[in-house]
């Protein structure tokens, strides 16, 4: 079934305007030589030696920060999902909290404990008797530990989704032969593939993308060079050819992933029908828990007793709360409003590529990757180059502007996130209601939504985390005297007030947790309804 | 659930609307200087005119660069009426972009010259000093350096933070030394501080932390940057370095008018108010201890006169003339 065209129409004219555009525009700045300052010839655009050395420090943070959030994220994923693990409803939900935390603030508490002066290396020294500190969080290693940390919820938000909608009978029918440690590595996590290198993707797009965090543990990456083009160089059209690279990259890995799940099936027949199966762990059981335990102690416990240490008295909260409720309001309507229009049109971008065939599917699924990687100060610029003129002035002007940088900003995430729930969902089913009633809304909405509610649950939660967080697309297009919480807590930081920074901080995590748990409370509850 | 996501989705445009009815600006300004020190001064600006202040603060992940760049990527339809900088060399990039319009302010007759450009394009106010500052457990007994030139010496190896000298305020003070020093001192200067083991952070905030934690005993920072820490109680101190040689950047505030604003009138009333004895005065009074660039401005005692404080003798022309290069230089050194 395909959806009504009005719909496709429209979700695809959000993406192309949203999305696309600003990158059009770019490149045509780009190309006409508006913004350089220099004259910027061929040669210039071909990297140099250290940019070199950049984009392959970038690379190896990206590949080690994904293959570390796949590490902790699948297997975290499973074991709170699929098993039989006491306090796994906790797991379940404290893992979400690493991602609430912006990923400079997990930078900021691990390089001060992991400081050559820290209180870590401090101990690690006295007890061991060494000189030098033992662990240099100063370096490739330490920033692929910090973005692992601070990303793998990603993975396991996505691979959770997946898990829940696996089809019950494959695994029964893998059981009947093998045992189950067998029939999970053979059956259940091949079947979760799309959504695992879903969110391993994410991770490696905002490892190679950001540079916060390299930034704060003073290893140089190479969006750096993208931003010294702007800041220091004032050169638009060199900024844009830097930013290729990137975009191949990704584009690059799209494919790859693409071809990994080439010519296999993930559809799930048994949709909607509850019941899937929890293992007993055995004399794993320890194991399992000292693993996610060991997780959430380093992604979660650390970073919020760092926070809640410098934060102090409850004064603190209560004085930062009241200057910020204005902001925090802004952005949680703001964020609340992207985060629905993404999904929404998600929904209906993955979905009509997925109906779509052949060359077609593949140029549509590659099509909806190209934004993915896009460094946000070229976002922001590009956005502005194309509304801020006098015929979209009205848009340009209003506060609507910073949801159409967050959707430009996060609609490819949520197109990925969406997509591999899709691939679950047997095209058969929409097709046999069909045969009921010609209403297609009504389909969607009552066969298709439902069960794909997981993934696109995820996909809202994911838009409106990082709408919640979101600084540099916002700065760049937010209206005059309105103010978005991240601009306030970065501007707190900049003025030295640790405190205030670090109890704005964990403000914004407890009112993003209240939703997250609201959202999958509403996805919950409705499991009982339909099984 | 479907009408409890509606009742959500009312909620949010509701929210919307009323966030965009706070529009109807009167001014427009954008500004870098911290929001804790800048937004009291627009109140009170708003407070005396009845003006309202529309304001778009930059924050330090973009290291005051965002609004630099949206200024320039806005020209075609300018938003903003007034461009209020903590820093120089940038405003004057805008002059050169064409995006700036000049206007020379009442208020600014008695702002010594050098703190204005000469067409009127821009005024500076309030001064920062690039100072360095030190950890007086750490250096508590010997002698902190006394000169920028003794911190390529082995006793300083390793013992220096510095944030990445390509942007904000430490791009523009090795700018300096390129229009001071020339090119070839400078860059040897640079490679001897690379040489002996200078620790690259992330921002000047970052520099004085690494100080005030005891990571380094010495950092670059701005005299705001250590002014917060030691009204903390952190146990460091600043230096004027230089104060027998070259002397000490100074870095004014700057402000300056925008090319086509939207409310011309109101950004120069606001342009007055911010270059007024009693604005220099606040800033002088608040955390970031700005010092008066005038005489004869109230201030606290902490706060130098300006002239007792050598300064470097550098036009700011000639720094904003040197950032490319310097940029470029230090782009390639510090690459890894």
């Amino acid at each position: 079934m395909r959806l009504p065209r009005w719909a496709v129409a429209a979700a695809w004219a959000i993406f192309v305007l949203a999305a696309l555009a600003p990158l059009a525009q770019l490149g045509l700045d780009a190309a006409g030589g508006d913004g350089a300052s220099t004259s910027t010839t061929l040669r210039d655009l071909l990297l140099s030696p250290s940019q070199w050395q950049l984009l392959s420090n970038s690379l190896a943070i990206a590949c080690g920060a994904s293959a570390l959030a796949a590490a902790i994220g699948v297997p975290f994923a499973f074991v709170t999902e699929r098993t039989e693990l006491p306090g796994r409803d906790i797991f379940g939900i404290l893992y979400l909290v690493p991602l609430l935390i912006p990923p400079q603030m997990h930078a900021v508490v691990w390089s001060r404990l992991l400081a050559e002066n820290g209180p870590v290396s401090q101990t690690l020294r006295e007890t061991l008797g060494i000189s030098a500190a033992p662990i240099g969080i100063f370096s490739i290693p330490g920033v692929i530990f910090v973005l692992g940390l601070a990303y793998f919820p990603f993975v396991t938000l996505l691979t959770r989704a997946g898990l829940r909608s696996v089809d019950p009978s494959l695994e029964e029918a893998a059981l009947l032969r093998q045992g189950p440690l067998r029939s999970v590595a053979r059956v259940t996590l091949p079947l979760v593939v799309p959504h695992l290198l879903a969110g391993t993707i994410f991770v490696f797009v905002f490892a190679i993308i950001d540079f916060g965090v390299p930034d704060i543990l003073r290893v140089r990456v190479y969006p750096v060079e993208i931003f010294v083009q702007f800041s220091a160089l004032y050169d638009k059209r060199a900024a844009v050819a830097l930013a290729l690279p990137l975009l191949i990259v990704t584009l690059a890995l799209v494919g790859l992933q693409a071809r990994l799940m080439r010519e296999r099936a993930y559809v799930s027949f048994s949709q909607g029908i509850a019941g899937t199966r929890r293992y007993s762990l055995g004399r794993a059981r320890s194991w399992a828990w000292l693993f996610c335990g060991s997780v959430l102690g380093l992604s979660v416990v650390t970073p919020v007793v760092a926070l809640a240490a410098a934060a102090g008295p409850i004064r603190t909260y209560v004085e930062v709360t009241k200057g910020a409720l204005a902001s925090l309001e802004t952005s949680l309507s703001l964020a609340l409003i992207a985060a629905g229009i993404t999904a929404v049109a998600a929904f209906v971008i993955a979905h009509s590529t997925l109906r779509s065939r052949g060359a077609l599917r593949m140029s549509l699924h590659y099509l909806t990757q190209v934004p993915f990687a896009v460094p946000p100060i070229l976002l922001g610029i590009g956005l502005i180059g194309l509304w801020n003129r006098p015929l979209t002035g009205w848009l340009y002007d209003s506060v609507a502007m910073v949801v159409v940088g967050y959707v430009a900003h996060f609609l490819p995430f949520a197109i990925r996130s969406v997509y591999g729930s899709l691939q679950q969902l047997s095209p058969a089913l929409e097709e046999a209601a069909w045969l009921a009633t010609p209403n297609r809304l009504r389909i969607a909405g009552q066969i298709t939504v439902p069960l794909v509610r997981r993934g696109l649950a995820a996909a809202f939660l994911i838009v409106f985390v990082l709408a919640m967080g979101e600084l540099g697309v916002s700065l760049l297009v937010v209206p005059p005297g309105i103010e978005t919480l991240p601009v306030r807590i970065y501007n707190l930081m900049h003025y030295g007030a640790d405190a205030s920074v670090a109890a704005l901080s964990l403000v914004l995590l407890a009112v993003e947790l209240a939703v997250c748990l609201a959202v999958l409370g509403l996805t919950h509850g409705n499991r009982r309804a339909d099984g | 659930m479907r009408s409890r996501l509606a009742w959500v989705g009312l909620a949010c445009l509701l929210a919307l609307g009323r966030s965009a009815a706070a529009l109807g600006a009167d001014v427009v300004v954008y500004t870098s200087l911290d929001q804790v020190y800048s937004q009291p001064i627009l109140e009170a600006f708003e407070k005396e005119t009845g003006i309202s202040v529309k304001a778009v603060y930059d924050v330090e992940a973009s290291k005051t660069t965002g609004l630099v760049n949206r200024l320039i990527a806005e020209r075609k339809r300018p938003r903003a009426d007034v461009f209020w900088s903590s820093e120089v060399a940038q405003t004057l990039v805008l002059k050169d972009k064409g995006v700036l319009a000049p206007y020379r302010s009442p208020s600014a007759e008695d702002i010594p010259a050098q703190f204005k450009g000469p067409e009127g394009y821009w005024t500076g106010f309030a001064a920062r000093a690039r100072v360095l500052v030190y950890n007086k457990n750490l250096l508590g007994l010997s002698d902190p350096p006394q000169s920028i030139f003794d911190l390529t010496k082995p006793r300083w190896r390793g013992k220096l933070a510095m944030a990445y000298p390509l942007f904000g305020t430490t791009a523009t003070q090795v700018a300096a030394w390129y229009a001071v020093l020339g090119a070839e001192r400078t860059e040897a200067y640079l490679r001897a501080l690379k040489a002996n083991g200078v620790v690259i952070v992330n921002g000047n905030g970052a520099s004085r932390d690494a100080v005030v934690q005891g990571e380094v005993p010495l950092g670059f920072t701005d005299t705001d940057d250590v002014n917060v820490a030691i009204q903390a109680g952190k146990p460091v101190a600043m230096i004027f370095p230089d104060r027998d040689g070259m002397g000490t950047l100074m870095i004014p505030n700057t402000v300056a008018f925008l090319a086509g604003a939207p409310h011309s009138q109101e950004g120069k009333r606001l342009i007055d108010f911010l270059l007024s004895r009693e604005v220099e005065s606040r800033l002088a009074f608040c955390q970031s201890m700005q010092i008066p660039v005038r005489e004869g401005v109230k201030k606290p005692a902490n706060v130098p006169d300006f002239g007792d404080i050598r300064a470097m003798q550098v036009g700011y022309r000639d720094i904003a003339n040197h950032m490319e290069q310097a940029a470029r230089f230090s782009r390639e050194l510090f690459a890894r």
